[in-house]
């Protein structure tokens, strides 16, 4: 009887070794791929938002830049809470704040019609612009190290 | 007094743009005039929702809620008189930041 009883706690704990190892393979295999996912998204997210600071820049530099230009200026940066937040790398208070600024310098000075003019490329705004996108882009891969690393 | 509901996609434009009048037909100007002032002057509040429209650009926003207080409302009483509902945070953010800043410009 002692004998069986040895046999089947040692089968018990051969399964449950078995078990947790497969969970613990199993969650470093998630996590990896979690890992990649994000990161491809991140990588789209960064041509996104150069494509943005160089289309905004561009708008800044022309003459007449086309109103179709602004209608993509804006939506573009309408897109990026939906497409940051749900990755969850940053906090929202820091993300509100990031989106905010990059649309303010993008958005608030020379963007309508009436008052656009042809801004010098050495401008403060077209800094500002650059600053700004730079800043997101920083806060996203400090993010993603400090999350994965 | 009932605490109204505008849902600016639907209600203004899907597409707002623009500070001033001369900039186009749904300018933060005329949304202030016609949607936000009207609040203000029956001592009302409201809720406003900002989803649905196709992007913001800053200066409607600083125009429509920033000029509220160059028009002589004050920055508390704009605070208290309405309420930002959108899923990007950053545009309430922004608003606050320029109603609180509205009187600077």
């Amino acid at each position: 009887m002692t004998d069986l009883s040895a046999e089947w706690v040692g089968q018990i704990v051969s399964w449950l070794l078995i078990i947790l190892g497969w969970s613990l393979i199993n969650r470093h295999q998630n996590d990896r791929e979690t890992r990649k996912e994000i990161h491809e998204r991140l990588d789209h997210l960064k041509k996104t938002v150069k494509n943005l600071e160089t289309r905004a820049i561009t708008y800044h530099l022309e003459e007449n830049p086309a109103p179709l230009t602004s209608l993509k200026i804006k939506s573009t940066l309408e897109l990026l809470w939906s497409e940051i937040a749900p990755l969850k790398l940053i906090d929202s208070d820091d993300l509100g704040e990031l989106i905010f600024y990059l649309r303010r310098d993008i958005t608030l000075c020379n963007f309508d019609a009436e008052s656009h003019i042809p801004l010098s490329p050495d401008s403060r705004q077209l800094q500002e612009i650059g600053a700004s996108s730079q800043r997101l882009l920083t806060k996203l891969d400090t993010a993603f190290i400090s999350r994965f690393h | 007094m009932a605490r109204r509901k505008i849902h600016l996609a639907e209600d203004f434009s899907r597409y707002p743009a623009g500070r001033v009048k001369t900039d186009g037909p749904y300018s933060g100007e005329r949304f202030r005039v016609e949607f936000l002032e009207p609040v203000l002057k029956e001592d009302g509040c409201a809720d406003i929702y900002l989803d649905g429209a196709r992007g913001y650009g800053s200066s409607f926003l600083e125009e429509a809620f920033g000029g509220l207080v160059r028009q002589g409302y004050s920055v508390e009483q704009v605070l208290k008189a309405f309420t930002i509902h959108a899923t990007d945070k950053s545009l309430k953010f922004e608003i606050r930041d320029y109603i609180n800043h509205g009187g600077e410009e």
